[in-house]
């Protein structure tokens, strides 16, 4: 090794930062929902969106200090998670739903300017999901298994693709309405 | 606010076709006309994408609590008590991964959001991350706070695909198919032949064609049909096998698994014990068996019967499994300093000695759960110029040399001039001046019956001409068929 500095030749013993773990995790774990959403918004399918918010995560880590924590650690989350996806769009080109850079520069913008609203939705929709029949719940939950699809779902509860497909679309303009019309109620429309 | 009924047909239609995955290429270039030009439909469009993002993890968290498994996701809604009963329900299956560290960190619920940042990063032989740092700090955090919800990273390494013919699968390219392959979490059908893997957890899964089979976590499949081998290694105990209401546990062991095109199941031990399980289609565990190699050999499953028969284990129906090389990683599971017993270093200045694990903070972070690196001691200064051999020895009695695949990694400080197995030259892997970063090697012949030796030349940096730290680090993974005329075996690779 012929680079190494002096410094770094006197230093080589790398010493844990102290405390960095509990003030990063409370950080993550409080605004990973919504640094989620605003990749998926980014990158509509799910496996991509995990993938940046994965990379994301580590990337936070890294650069997290936590004698200078981020005012706002969600929006420089959602920095970071912005450069991934461009960086994951170079890398794969137009292989999947990928927008362009103009697209995502205008959702991205909408959605840092809705964030507020996106809480509030969100805080409606874990009582909308209570309000489910029984059914619809089941099917999302095959939906949402692990590894499942639209057609594997359909084998699952033994109804057609088509039929399964329209029910799923149901229940999310469902869902969407019920949170829409519990904020007007509410008056935060 | 908007509701449905103002949204356009036209992006309703598109943002169903983006939820179920079902997107064309026309439709995505519709989807991103509109969302250039319109800032309404952008507006709707990041609604629904902020709800359907939130749908899937209150929906899935609930689903992953109630079939015990690892925590996919947890609502952030839940309360703390709800969250107390879901760590008895998880932490055995979690002990199977990242080691007893892990294991005990992964039972508390912000501890869970720790190990699956670590799992985000992994890498298949090891996981390069932040997990040093964070295992020693997270262990003393309060755990009752809050809940996670990242949901962990699979990945698996493809060891051997040779001969194997694999069918088309979307999203799948099956040229990628071929050793050497780092596999995410997805579907694989393969139609004829054996392909082998080893799991992120360091579960070895052995198929044999005609099998499709699904990679649904870093210790975890789903058996959809087919046949399928697995030999786990003491770190993966708690490899599960998911089935067509099927749900099989390893408890340390060597099994096979087969689903048939009915949806019957059969579930044999060659050595340990399992437990397999029923499942109804809520995913529910209606019905367990507790398996051995000793006693209660299988069980045939039928779902549709609810029904669990005994059968005797038969290996002849899963043949050509592999088992892992014993080969030694170096610095696992050592302390800064500790000699590695399995290694030993040799140069001209220094008769041949026990490495000790080293540091360097320039150096690709040490992860004592899969590899570290060594050098003379932690400093690891030499002088410029001088070559190093670094030499570990492995036992191969019960396996068959002619098929073992050895796949490897190193990082080196300051550069690896020769790779020898046996006194065989393997062929070096391009590689920088670097100490960041990994170079991949790969051996599939020149392995001997008995103890095997394998060595790797480190030159020194000759500018300067001072004392200069040198170190290496090498990440194995192989297996080989067992030798049917030599029963007894060492122990797994780690």
């Amino acid at each position: 090794m012929h680079e190494q500095t002096q410094a770094n030749d006197d230093a080589l013993e790398p010493g844990p930062p102290v405390g960095k773990g509990p003030a990063f995790l409370r950080l993550f774990v409080e605004g990973e929902r919504r640094i989620y959403a605003y990749i998926l918004t980014l990158v509509p399918n799910r496996a991509d969106a995990q993938d940046i918010l994965q990379e994301t995560s580590v990337v936070l880590w890294e650069k997290f200090d936590p004698d200078n924590p981020p005012e706002y650690f969600v929006a420089w989350a959602k920095k970071i998670a912005y450069h991934k996806v461009l960086d994951m769009r170079k890398k794969r080109g137009r292989s999947r739903v990928v927008f362009n850079e103009t697209v995502l520069e205008a959702v991205s913008a909408t959605a840092t300017t809705m964030s507020n609203q996106i809480d509030d939705r969100d805080g409606a929709l874990a009582d909308c999901v209570e309000k489910l029949p029984e059914r619809d719940r089941h099917l999302l939950e095959c939906r949402f298994r692990k590894g499942s699809t639209t057609k594997s779902t359909a084998a699952e509860v033994g109804r057609s693709l088509e039929a399964v497909y329209k029910a799923l679309s149901r229940i999310r303009q469902g869902l969407y309405d019920c949170v829409t019309s519990t904020l007007a109620a509410e008056g935060r429309a | 606010m908007n509701s449905m009924i103002d949204m356009p047909a036209d992006l309703r239609e598109l943002l169903d076709a983006l939820c179920e995955e079902s997107i064309t290429d026309e439709q995505a270039s519709r989807l991103e006309r509109m969302l250039a030009e319109d800032e309404a439909a952008r507006r709707f469009y990041v609604e629904y994408m902020g709800m359907y993002a939130s749908l899937e993890r209150y929906v899935v968290g609930d689903a992953s609590a109630e079939h015990d498994e690892p925590p996919m996701a947890i609502a952030v809604h839940r309360r703390a008590d709800r969250v107390e009963e879901e760590q008895a329900g998880t932490s055995a299956s979690l002990n199977t991964v990242g080691g007893p560290v892990l294991a005990r960190l992964w039972r508390s619920p912000v501890a869970r959001v720790a190990a699956i940042l670590l799992l985000a990063t992994a890498a298949v032989v090891t996981f390069v991350t932040v997990r040093d740092h964070m295992a020693a700090e997270v262990s003393t955090y309060d755990l009752a706070k809050a809940a996670p919800q990242l949901p962990p990273a699979p990945t698996a390494l493809l060891i051997d695909a040779s001969g194997a013919e694999w069918a088309d699968l979307p999203g799948t390219d099956e040229q990628m198919l071929t050793a050497g392959a780092e596999l995410a979490r997805g579907p694989m059908h393969l139609q004829s032949g054996s392909a082998q893997m080893i799991l992120a957890s360091g579960a070895v899964v052995t198929m044999l064609g005609d099998t499709e089979m699904e990679l649904t976590g870093p210790n975890r499949v789903y058996l959809h049909r087919g046949r399928l081998v697995a030999h786990v290694s003491e770190r993966a105990h708690g490899f599960t096998v998911d089935g067509p209401g099927l749900l099989v546990v390893d408890h340390g062991t060597e099994f096979g698994v087969s689903v048939s095109d009915e949806g019957v199941s059969e579930v044999h031990v060659f050595a340990g014990h399992v437990t397999a399980s029923l499942v109804n289609h809520a995913g529910a565990v209606t019905q367990t068996t507790p398996l051995d190699a000793d006693e209660h050999t299988g069980a045939r499953l039928t779902p549709r019967q609810f029904s669990v028969r005994p059968i005797v284990a038969d290996q002849r129906q899963f043949a050509a499994s592999a088992r892992p090389l014993p080969i030694f990683n170096t610095g696992r599971g050592l302390r800064l300093g500790q000699p590695d017993a399995h290694w030993t270093i040799e140069g001209p200045d220094v008769p041949r000695r026990t490495a000790v694990v080293s540091s360097n903070p320039a150096y690709v972070p040490n992860d004592p759960d899969s590899s570290q690196w060594l050098s003379f001691d932690p400093v690891g200064a030499a002088p410029a110029g001088a070559k190093y051999t670094f030499t570990t020895r492995f036992d191969m009695t019960g396996l068959d040399p002619a098929t073992a695949r050895l796949l490897g990694r190193f990082s080196v400080d300051n550069k690896v001039t020769a790779i020898r197995l046996n006194g065989r030259e393997v062929a070096v892997p391009e590689h920088p001046w670097e100490w960041s970063g990994f170079a991949r090697f790969s051996i599939t012949e020149g392995f001997v019956p008995g103890v095997n030796t394998m060595e790797f030349v480190v030159l020194n940096s000759v500018l300067d001409g001072k004392q200069q730290p040198m170190a290496l680090r090498v990440e194995f993974t192989g297996s080989a068929l067992s030798n049917p005329d030599d029963t007894s075996t060492g122990s797994p690779s780690r």
